[in-house]
């Protein structure tokens, strides 16, 4: 394997993880409610 | 909320597991917690572990960790303290919170026919817009089932970096939440705790329910409990507890401060909202579910607004639900 192709495998890890953390916590944000209940005042 | 509740649980301890409203949260009594006293006056052959949350129903989330509790635990009950006739079906969210389904996909509960035959049921008759975000829900809760990415998340967010912004957090809302202080309003002296009250909103958030149960008699326009929604409340609270789990449920009423009582309501109104309290305990207790109606003798200083308990009060509370618990089988 060339040095070329190592850094192009690592970058593809690298970005791979970015975008499925970033799926991941869309996934969160979707599924909280419009007010988490805890914040709200009674 | 069900590892919470198993945390550091030993083996010959009974769980009890608080749920409800901020009565049962015990909002305003600081580290002079009402579940603490309960915990002392019961002792270390229990567990007692409060996961109400404020403005929640009888039958929520906490309902839900004893349930999935129920089989591995034969000794753990549930204590739920709200309002009275206040309807919820397990699986319709309270303001965006979906335990049933949760639990549901994720392997917690035990298996329910009868709930899922009702939930079956009831999703066959609902419109289309009600099916489709319950659908949504499902999916949801199915990917969190997968991916957890609420856990996930919630634990970065309550440690490390807070990612909602929300109007309390505003100026610095990346700080972990476990930084920030709980709302919980220091009570005022005695002398001048009811002075400043808003009759308005204490008469509002008081009858906040008298609409879904009473109905006016059209000849004399007094107040009287709607014997419809009696009927749907007793469907409600049997589809939802199961008959071999009900010799393990409490549910607590807590009447309101007789001062504000008397000073926001009318005698009429007041009138109404007994007669809810004593149907209340009828339905609970026609279907085999314990019931303890408190406060009725409390006075001005067992409280620290219209309905929530001072350190007094919680005493009171703590002492009428030991009692109790040591009565269920």
């Amino acid at each position: 394997m060339t040095r070329e192709q190592t850094i192009n495998g690592l970058m593809s890890l690298v970005l791979g993880l970015v975008i499925g953390i970033f799926f991941h916590y869309l996934l969160y944000r979707f599924s909280l409610p419009k007010e988490p209940f805890i914040y709200a005042n009674f | 909320m069900v590892s919470l509740a198993t945390q550091n649980l030993n083996s010959d301890q009974k769980l009890v597991i608080i749920g409800g409203d901020s009565v049962a949260l015990g909002r305003g009594q600081g580290p002079d917690l009402w579940t603490e006293k309960l915990q002392r006056k019961l002792g270390p052959a229990f567990k007692v572990i409060n996961l109400a949350q404020t403005g929640m129903p009888v039958l929520t989330g906490p309902f839900i960790v004893f349930l999935a509790l129920s089989e591995k635990y034969p000794t753990a009950c549930y204590v739920g303290i709200g309002a009275d006739l206040y309807v919820n079906d397990l699986e319709i969210p309270f303001h965006g919170y979906p335990h049933w389904w949760d639990a549901y996909y994720k392997g917690l509960l035990p298996n329910l026919p009868q709930i899922e035959a009702s939930i079956n049921q009831r999703f066959q008759e609902s419109g289309i817009s009600q099916r489709e975000a319950t659908d949504e829900l499902k999916l949801g809760t199915f990917l969190d089932s997968i991916f957890y990415f609420r856990d996930l998340w919630t634990t970065v967010g309550y440690k490390w970096l807070f990612t909602v912004w929300t109007p309390p957090t505003s100026a610095t809302f990346l700080k972990p939440r476990i930084q920030y202080q709980d709302i919980d309003p220091k009570p005022y002296p005695l002398e001048t705790r009811f002075a400043g009250l808003n009759l308005r909103s204490e008469h509002d958030l008081i009858t906040n329910f008298f609409g879904a149960y009473s109905t006016r008699n059209s000849i004399n326009h007094k107040l009287k409990l709607s014997r419809r929604f009696l009927l749907f409340f007793e469907e409600s609270a049997r589809r939802n507890v199961p008959e071999n789990v009900r010799s393990r449920v409490l549910t607590v009423r807590v009447r309101e401060n007789p001062v504000v009582l008397n000073r926001a309501l009318s005698k009429d109104e007041i009138h109404l909202l007994d007669e809810a309290s004593q149907a209340n305990i009828q339905v609970w207790k026609k279907i085999g579910v314990h019931t303890l109606y408190v406060g009725k003798d409390y006075q001005a200083a067992d409280y620290l607004d219209g309905c929530h308990l001072s350190g007094t009060g919680g005493a009171k509370l703590a002492d009428a639900v030991a009692s109790e618990i040591m009565e269920l089988k």
